[in-house]
């Protein structure tokens, strides 16, 4: 296969698993932290 | 063995990621992808009916349906969702009531011990809703922006957030406790990201930005707000903890998590701003008596917090910007402590006055704005033992409180009959 498709396929392939796991961290990130409601 | 690697990979990916060049194209490949997931995939908007991030606050959030002709409902997210608050559920026929409150709107009930009884209580909004059912020939509809220790720059976050809904009216109260006092001036962090993006359009308002949130509040806001998968991330993330949560070594048995004993660093962590201080800088537990509360009011007065002050001007430019008929009230204080507690009335005295100095910034013709405490005005309110704010018994306050809402909408053009509400008691 021609070297420059062979590089754009991986570049989209590595730009797909970026957005990927850019998701999988939105996920997973919120609510980290949180002070624990005591009343008030 | 480095080197070989980059050479096979290289070789492989035909040189993808060697070159600025590429290194750009990845990127762009990752945000067309990022797009392109945001149009395919379903969304999961905020639901307050369907929402399960309610199973951990639930207690304070409830539905009176059925009770009256009244309809008032918490739009309280989970406290771990960056959207915060789900739409009104009510048609756009009804007349919408943004009522923005925390725990000093709430009316406890006592259990046989005399102990607050979780989960049933009522809302000082309630009470003024069934006193009030009609307004502009429209049945009236409560959308509670509730949260618990609300704190002023939360209370300014969902005001912001609020007004977008274009309501038909604002109801907004002010903490005693807490209006002036700079210790605790925005707790519940799940604001963080709409607050950041409302005012990064404020120029003006950059620098309370920059005080209350971090970049990353900004960034998570700015990518939400063009990309679903980033703006429903709690919805996501519910569902990945849902499926791994349960695997080998992530499995908490209820066992572990009773027996270990939180270190200092997660006892600190999950401390609220003003128990930390409380702790750490004045070295006060809480006992429930006038001389703690006392102690708590101490750095409202005499000026109060800087911040304190510029968020309170931004709520009064943000309520007449709106044009919205809005009622801006000082919450109730322990009446018995008022009247007798020399410390507590001095107190009361010097927050008043400086919130009658800040009319200025709420004065407009859609806002009604009342820096004196409710007990000058209603009275017969019984409080939780050896509490500033919170309530056991408002029967008077719903008239009260009905009586001013609907004096506003008349004021701002709707037919209403004031008469119907009934009376409000005394008035000085």
């Amino acid at each position: 296969m021609d070297e420059r498709i062979r590089r754009w396929i991986a570049e989209a392939g590595i730009g797909f698993l970026v957005a990927l796991i850019l998701m999988v961290i939105a996920a997973t990130t919120i609510g980290t932290v949180h002070f624990v409601y005591q009343g008030f | 063995v480095i080197d070989r690697i980059n050479e096979s990979v290289a070789r492989r990916l035909g040189g993808a990621g060697t070159s600025v060049a590429s290194f750009v194209r990845i990127h762009l490949w990752a945000v067309a992808f990022l797009v392109a997931l945001s149009l395919i995939l379903p969304n999961h908007p905020a639901n307050v009916a369907k929402n399960g991030g309610n199973r951990k606050i639930d207690v304070y959030l409830h539905d009176i349906r059925g009770q009256t002709n009244v309809n008032v409902r918490s739009l309280a997210l989970d406290t771990n969702d960056p959207r915060a608050f789900a739409p009104s559920p009510f048609g756009k026929e009804r007349f919408h009531i943004a009522w923005i409150t925390g725990s000093e709107g709430q009316v406890f009930s006592l259990g046989p011990s005399k102990i607050v009884a979780l989960g049933s209580f009522t809302f000082v909004a309630e009470l003024a809703a069934q006193r009030l059912p009609f307004l502009g020939g429209r049945q009236i509809v409560v959308d509670l922006y509730y949260l618990p220790a609300m704190r002023l720059g939360d209370s300014y976050i969902t005001l912001l957030h609020a007004i977008k809904s274009k309501p038909d009216m604002i109801v907004f109260d002010l903490n005693p406790a807490w209006v002036l006092n700079p210790l605790a001036v925005h707790q519940w962090a799940q604001l963080d990201q709409i607050g950041a993006t409302e005012l990064a359009t404020k120029p003006e308002q950059w620098p309370l930005g920059a005080s209350l949130f971090s970049p990353s509040a900004l960034m998570w806001g700015a990518a939400a707000s063009t990309l679903g998968p980033i703006r429903d991330r709690a919805y996501y993330g519910t569902s990945i903890h849902d499926q791994v949560d349960s695997w080998g070594p992530l499995r908490r048995r209820p066992k572990d998590a009773v027996s270990d004993a939180p270190s200092l660093a997660q006892t600190v962590l999950t401390m609220s701003p003003a128990d930390f201080w409380f702790q750490y800088r004045f070295n006060e537990k809480r006992t429930p008596d006038a001389e703690f509360w006392a102690k708590v009011l101490g750095p409202s007065l005499g000026g109060g917090g800087p911040l304190n002050r510029t968020l309170l001007s931004d709520i009064g430019k943000a309520l007449k910007d709106s044009k919205i008929p809005s009622y801006v009230y000082l919450a109730q204080t322990n009446s018995t402590w008022l009247t007798g507690d020399k410390q507590i009335r001095t107190a009361i005295d010097d927050i008043e006055g400086q919130l009658e100095k800040l009319r200025g910034d709420f004065a407009a013709s859609n806002i009604v704005y009342q820096p004196r405490t409710l007990s000058r005005y209603v009275h017969n309110l019984s409080f939780l033992r050896g509490d500033l704010v919170h309530l056991v018994r408002a029967d008077s306050l719903g008239p009260y409180i009905a009586g001013q809402l609907c004096r506003l909408a008349v004021r701002s053009g709707y037919n209403a009959n004031c008469a119907a509400v009934g009376k409000a008691p005394g008035n000085g």
